[in-house]
């Protein structure tokens, strides 16, 4: 083997790629649904109603799971499931599917070396709250034998794990609206590092629940709006807060060597990642967005990147005044002055805030956007924010340039946490 | 088989609950003499939550050390024939 035949085998080695998408969103139970009716300009927010017959009125707007994941699942798993392992579960089925892997490719001797990583935001809190109701109406004997494994923050990731026969480790980035994210991070530090062939990697979170709402309206975090098409405006100058959502979005990040070896389909290449944390506040962004932008171009420089490569970022956007303003200004920092063209999708205007499960979710859709060259449109878009200046896609979907293309994903959490995920489309 | 009425609603209503709360199971092929551990894959964790079910179910109380005598689905049936009281006229 030559030396330079050497060095590229090397590189391939440490290059993770995407060959699997799965996601169950408010749009749709898989990824093809999700995508279609998301270029179609669909919204998938609704309005829900927790209120008890005679009691106070107790309804908001919801991104609810278009397709229930427990009516997909042999019935006594789903039982034994919270919903947000159901949904991890789901997404990673459609994931491995889409990769061309069993749903337990790490199982027995002699296959890949599979690990997950899948982040939680708030873990199996509606279990805990149903568990709790059991304890308060019905005393001790009521609770569930099942209650602890479920309300632990690593519950939907041990029951992916258990799936895929995930023997290199299962892990669970807790990092409130960054934990998708940062689990793609991990991926990839994982295939770099060379303990996992193949890492499902994503974000779960089924929050939909009374308690959850109350707390971020009072807060003043959710958008007052009751008009659901318009509520989640990302960007938008008339923007007042976000929209909550669920679903998951898993990946299968693999290595090149071992995705070119079994003849995968790869893609596109997750090429870098940056996470930092703000140290300035718990849920107000850094000035200037500083450590977002940090992020990005962590993530750049990972990636072997140039700022002017990319050429489309998926962005958090959840459609508060502030965080927005200071994620545009991150993206300014991070990318250069001009970024006319730079398409920004923000997907939350249809997919609502799904927390934990966001960054992976829009992993998905960047990844998507890359393979097909077309960045998704916010259908909620009226007139950009003028502080924002940002070339925000609207209505309609915008094309992509051909050729080699880079995106970036972005994500923010309660806490200050940072993560960026850069994308090179596959050569 | 269950020999009157009420045992063999009462067996019907236990694989739904069996089916419901064990993972791999179905209820065809929950046989009166299955063997819960051995035949329907009920694991220590299994049994308990199929104790829970059943308690709510019957709203009955199974004690630890009955739970850990039954063996198989038809000592299950047994036991809650003769904890459950029989429905207003059922009996055969």
């Amino acid at each position: 083997m030559s030396p330079e035949h050497g060095a590229a085998a090397a590189r391939e080695e440490r290059t993770a790629v995407i060959t699997g998408l799965g996601a169950t969103t408010a749009l749709g139970g898989d990824v093809p649904t999700t995508w279609a009716a998301l270029l179609d300009g669909a919204c998938g927010i609704g309005r829900v109603d927790f209120g008890a017959p005679g009691g106070p009125p107790c309804d908001y707007l919801a991104a609810s799971a278009a397709v229930d994941p427990a009516d997909l699942l042999p019935r006594a798993k789903a039982a034994h499931c919270d919903r947000s392992a159901q949904f991890a579960l789901v997404a990673a089925k459609e994931a491995l599917r889409d990769a061309g892997l069993p749903d337990d490719p790490g199982a027995g001797d002699g296959g890949p070396r599979v690990a997950v990583v899948l982040g939680a935001g708030l873990g199996g809190l509606t279990s805990i709250l149903e568990q709790n109701h059991r304890l308060e109406t019905g005393g001790p004997d009521r609770v569930s034998p099942r209650a602890i494994p479920v309300m632990l923050p690593n519950h939907a990731a041990a029951e992916v794990g258990l799936m895929v026969g995930a023997k290199e480790g299962v892990h669970t980035p807790v990092s409130a609206c960054a934990s998708g994210a940062e689990a793609l991070a991990q991926a990839l530090g994982m295939i770099r590092e060379g303990r996992a062939d193949v890492v499902v990697a994503g974000g779960s979170e089924a929050g939909l629940h009374p308690l959850i709402f109350a707390g971020f309206a009072r807060l003043r975090a959710l958008s007052r709006c009751d008009e659901p098409e318009r509520a989640s405006r990302p960007f938008d100058a008339d923007r007042d807060g976000f929209v909550m959502g669920e679903g998951a979005g898993m990946l299968v990040v693999e290595s090149a060597a071992h995705a070119a070896a079994r003849g995968a389909r790869v893609h596109c290449e997750l090429a870098g990642a940056g996470v930092t944390n703000d140290s300035h506040h718990v849920a107000r962004p850094a000035p200037g967005g500083a450590g977002c932008a940090t992020a990005v171009t962590a993530a750049l420089r990972d990636a072997g990147l140039d700022p002017e490569q990319v050429r489309h970022v998926n962005a958090h956007a959840t459609s508060t005044p502030l965080g927005d303003l200071s994620e545009a200004q991150a993206l300014h920092t991070a990318l250069g002055k001009d970024l006319q063209d730079v398409t920004v999708s923000a997907t939350k205007a249809a997919l609502g805030h799904t927390l934990g499960a966001a960054g992976a979710i829009e992993a998905v859709t960047t990844v998507l956007a890359l393979r097909d060259r077309i960045a998704p449109p916010t259908h909620s878009l009226e007139r950009v924010d003028p502080a924002i200046e940002l070339n925000v896609v609207g209505r309609d979907p915008e094309p992509l340039p051909p050729g080699p293309l880079a995106a970036v994903s972005t994500s923010m959490g309660f806490g200050g946490h940072n993560v960026a995920l850069a994308f090179t489309s596959a050569s | 088989m269950p020999t009157t009425a009420d045992d063999r609603q009462m067996f019907d209503e236990l694989r739904e609950v069996l089916a419901a709360t064990v993972e791999d199971v179905s209820p065809e092929e929950v046989g009166l003499d299955a063997d819960l551990r051995d035949d329907l894959g009920v694991d220590s964790l299994a049994l308990l939550e199929l104790v829970a079910a059943i308690e709510e179910r019957w709203q009955v109380k199974i004690p630890v050390e009955e739970a850990a005598r039954l063996a198989t689905v038809s000592d299950v049936v047994d036991h809650l024939c003769g904890v459950v009281a029989a429905p207003a006229g059922g009996t055969a």
